[in-house]
């Protein structure tokens, strides 16, 4: 693990940006925990609540929320 | 100096990266990420080989498929710039650049917007760019696909399956679909098709709540009561990177010879929907990153 801070990524599993996402955390060594809101409501309603609109991939960095995929944003966050 | 840039990972990109490993061409790829616009089809139903398949899932095949060979990659780095250097080409990234004898733009096309009243407000307050991602949001509620193509009805049958009701609007007075699709959206009692709509406005208090159109049949400014709304009006090439470098026609796709997909620079060649080429098909994109690296083949071997 690269780094300690706690990244979750919201998505769905025919979602393309997800997939980017998570290819680009593997691929700097990054673990995440992987939250696929397509089936589970609860899950779903948590995203919404937390990032204010209803659209994947969210991704939470230690409490920060990202919507879409945004690397200068994530590497930011995690000090890529 | 690399004999070979290849820009982007889609369909064309990764064919082009499979034919150059398989001749041993000394190769970069240079791609912001491994999905392109095959990625975000909801289902493919015309790629030899697969009979139904979702975008996302024959993407993944693709990239496996370049991975069984040798190949430098350098993913999810975005090109801002090519210049001309002695001997070449630079190619420059968000992170890096890169330098290369010829080089293929295989850069793709990016989802293209209304530019209508309210469009971003309601980015993911019930719009999205993206069916098979945020399909799970209107299940039971009523949802509207803009763009009577082929995406708009693949996207439109995909969620009769689990949304009340399904309006497709159309701008003009014909689906531009393939008829088997028509036929198949035609058959469902859930899916409304609106050809003629002109949409003027997105309206709604926090989320998403109404369309507004303009009716070209009666000239009749029309409101449609909806949860959610996709918009697949097809897309733009991503071309900036070599605007003022490369001679692009009013749509800003890069202009090619269609025998050799030559640029109008030397050297540089452009394959799939980049390019000013008919036909923005997965197959077609596919063919032509073949043809293109064939095409630099042939000018590294000259030069």
């Amino acid at each position: 693990m690269k780094n300690n801070k706690e990244v979750i990524v919201y998505s769905t599993p025919d979602c393309a940006y997800c997939y980017t996402i998570k290819s680009y955390l593997q691929s700097e060594g990054v673990d995440y925990k992987e939250i696929n809101i397509y089936e589970d409501e609860q899950a779903r309603k948590k995203m919404e609540e937390i990032s204010g609109q209803k659209n994947v991939p969210v991704t939470v960095i230690d409490g920060e929320v990202i919507t879409g995929w945004d690397k200068k944003k994530i590497n930011k966050l995690l000090n890529i | 100096m690399r004999d070979l840039a290849i820009i982007g990972g889609g369909a064309a990109g990764i064919t082009a990266g499979i034919y150059a490993a398989r001749k041993f061409i000394d190769t970069l790829l240079i791609t912001s990420d491994f999905t392109g616009q095959v990625g975000i089809s909801a289902w493919v139903e015309n790629y030899p080989g697969f009979k139904k398949i979702t975008g996302l899932d024959l993407i993944k095949n693709f990239k496996e498929h370049l991975d069984m060979f040798e190949i430098d990659k350098e993913a999810f780095k975005t090109v801002e710039k090519i210049k001309k250097i002695k001997g070449g080409f630079e190619i420059i990234t968000d992170e890096a650049a890169y330098q290369a004898k010829s080089v293929i733009i295989a850069s793709g096309s990016l989802p293209r917007k209304l530019n209508v009243k309210n469009e971003d407000k309601f980015l993911g307050k019930g719009i999205s760019y993206c069916v098979t991602c945020d399909e799970a949001a209107f299940k039971g509620k009523t949802v509207a696909v803009i763009g009577g193509g082929n995406a708009g009805l693949e996207g439109a049958i995909e969620l009769s399956g689990f949304c009340s009701k399904v309006y497709v609007l159309e701008i003009l007075n014909k689906l531009g679909a393939d008829e088997i699709l028509v036929e198949e959206a035609k058959k469902i009692n859930k899916i409304k098709i609106i050809t003629s709509a002109e949409i003027k406005a997105f309206a709604g208090n926090t989320d998403l709540e109404k369309i507004i159109y303009m009716d070209k049949k009666s000239n009749r400014q029309k409101e449609l009561p909806i949860d959610g709304c996709f918009i697949e009006i097809g897309a733009m090439p991503n071309s900036s990177f070599v605007k003022g470098f490369l001679n692009l026609n009013k749509k800003e796709e890069i202009i090619v010879d269609p025998y050799t997909l030559e640029t109008s620079i030397k050297g540089i060649f452009a394959a799939g929907d980049v390019n000013d080429l008919p036909g923005k098909q997965i197959v077609i994109a596919c063919g032509q990153g073949a043809a293109a690296l064939l095409s630099a083949y042939n000018y590294l071997y000259k030069n």
